[in-house]
């Protein structure tokens, strides 16, 4: 009685599948995903198949979006192109309203999605910074800025209140994640700030204020899930799967920081070792919870490290792309924290930003000359 | 599109239709019952092994690669066990009985079993499920698992006798 109960939940449990819609949706992501990456292969060295009916494929792929078939009209190369725009661009619209909803297509649980609006917000951040850096900030491109970022921490919220009800360390681990972001792009904004004067000034003191109160929110938020996640000491192993992502990412951000070295000045190298100091410490102590069995605050500690390599990260990035000698470096890989596989912020360097520079019109080029000295900027640590 | 690489793109899709419901019931089972999460993990499968394929390599034996970019995934998504509640059992064929009766016996059952299968070790966990459940030879879980075709089996005899212990 008792095996035939066991042959009968194997042989159920075969019947659970991908729905029909579950299958074509990923079949379309699949084919806008291949459609995008540029194959290297020229000879195809594999195992031997069988006959493929391309035919049935079409059938499945009939029902692509609009957005999809628009991306494949202009062709990928607009749409990377569309990339590294910025607002008032010609090809920005192609990114907001094409590209981004396209790669939100591949988030399917409701933490990928709040994952990929964290990321969208940090997107829109990071233009906001150089808009303002490079005085190009006005009203009209604030307002633009502000509406997208309030969507996308409004969008992050709501799905971080279903992730909450299913996973409560993961639902922390977005809300740290967005927390830090807004964090860090406020205190880059106010030392961006510093140097500027009159309606720039004005523009970017407006941007913050609205950064300031959408944080308080996710602050709250954070805090809620941070209780939840002290609490829970039953966890081991996501205690432990998060001190291996972290560790991974301290290596990575202290191999950023030796390549990126050179370019610092002294002051800037001290403040950073400082801080990858503070963050190993941090690191210590989830350690040490770990070992006594106190797995929540490990793993509350362990998120704290992650936030501090986030931090360190983002100011050492525009460190580099808005500090006063030109010659800096101009990008580094991006080693936000691994929370899901969705796609992570990607810091758009310098030289993608003055390579858009060139398509601008003359006039806003002249503009942002007269009106801007960019050895004037500074990013502190402090 | 040159020739090589739509040749790519249909042995890619073929992967696609032929292995797609058997990962995701691979994945969901393993994300214990966490269907968004499996759909995900299915997804990020094959635009890995899309980006692996386009980069020139080659894949001898397709399922148990398959298998073993979804197992990396889920292990590297730090998916841990879950006390969920089991009742995703309800919306997963496990309500196909012909009359109340026999589909709540078919659910009280299979969470019964399905939470005896969570309580034994990880490695007989993934065996029997790959076994039982996927309908894989012991030779695929070992290209899977990477272990001995002698290990698999029994790993395969004393989960199932500790499975059986346990209900």
């Amino acid at each position: 009685m008792k095996m035939f109960n066991i042959e009968l939940f194997f042989k159920k449990s075969k019947e659970i599948t991908l729905t029909k819609d579950e299958k074509s949706k990923i079949l379309m992501r699949l084919h806008s995903y291949i459609t995008a990456s540029p194959s290297d292969v020229d000879i195809l060295q594999r195992a031997s198949w069988g006959q493929f009916i391309f035919q049935s494929f079409s059938f499945i792929l009939r029902p692509i979006p609009l957005t999809l078939v628009i991306v494949c009209g202009l062709g990928i190369g607009t749409a990377w192109a569309a990339e590294s725009t910025l607002p008032g661009d010609t090809l920005y619209p192609v990114k907001t309203s094409i590209t981004e909803p396209i790669r939100g297509w591949f988030a399917f649980s409701s933490s990928s999605q709040a994952n990929w609006n964290v990321t969208l917000t940090a997107r829109r951040l990071e233009e906001a910074e150089y808009l303002a850096a490079t005085a190009q900030i006005d009203e009209p491109l604030r307002i633009k800025l502000e509406k997208q970022i309030a969507d996308h921490v409004q969008q992050a919220e709501l799905q971080l209140a279903e992730v909450e009800e299913q996973d409560r360390s993961r639902a922390f681990e977005i809300s740290s994640r967005l927390a830090t972001s807004l964090e860090t792009h406020i205190n880059i904004l106010d030392q961006i700030g510093v140097s500027l004067n009159g309606e720039t000034q004005n523009q970017v003191e407006q941007l913050r204020g609205l950064i300031e109160d959408r944080k308080g929110s996710i602050e709250d938020g954070r805090e809620l899930a941070r209780s939840a996640v002290r609490g829970d000491d039953k966890n081991l192993k996501s205690a432990e799967s998060k001190m291996k992502t972290t560790e991974k990412n301290i290596k990575e951000i202290k191999n950023i920081i030796k390549k990126t070295s050179p370019k610092m000045n002294e002051a800037i190298y001290l403040a950073v070792q400082s801080r990858l100091a503070t963050v190993d410490d941090i690191f210590k102590k989830g350690n040490t919870s770990l070992n006594a069995g106190a797995y929540g605050e490990a793993f509350i500690e362990f998120q704290k490290a992650q936030d501090g390599i986030q931090e360190l990260y983002l100011l050492v990035n525009a460190y580099l792309k808005y500090s006063e000698d030109d010659e800096k470096p101009v990008s580094i890989p991006s080693i936000a924290p691994r929370i899901s596989s969705t796609p992570q912020p990607e810091i758009t360097s310098k030289k993608n930003h003055d390579k858009n520079d060139n398509d601008r019109s003359e006039d806003k080029d002249k503009q942002k000359e007269s009106s801007r000295s960019k050895s004037r900027i500074r990013i502190e640590f402090d | 599109m040159s020739e090589p690489k739509k040749q790519l793109e249909q042995y890619f899709l073929e992967l696609y239709q032929e292995y797609s419901d058997a990962i995701f019931r691979f994945c969901f089972f393993r994300c214990h019952g966490q269907r968004e999460k499996a759909l995900d993990i299915t997804q990020e499968t094959f635009v890995k092994t899309w980006d692996y394929l386009r980069s020139g390599k080659s894949i001898i034996q397709p399922k148990p690669f398959l298998y073993k970019v979804a197992k990396n995934l889920i292990i590297n998504d730090g998916l841990k066990k879950k006390e969920s509640s089991l009742d995703f059992l309800q919306n997963e064929g496990f309500d196909l009985g012909h009359d109340e009766k026999e589909t709540w016996h078919l659910i009280i059952e299979g969470k019964r079993i399905l939470g005896r299968l969570r309580e034994i070790d990880e490695d007989y966990q993934e065996v029997i499920i790959l076994r039982y459940i996927q309908d894989l030879s012991v030779k695929d879980i070992a290209a899977i698992t990477g272990e001995s075709e002698n290990v698999i089996s029994v790993r395969l005899h004393r989960g199932l006798k500790k499975l059986r212990e346990l209900m």
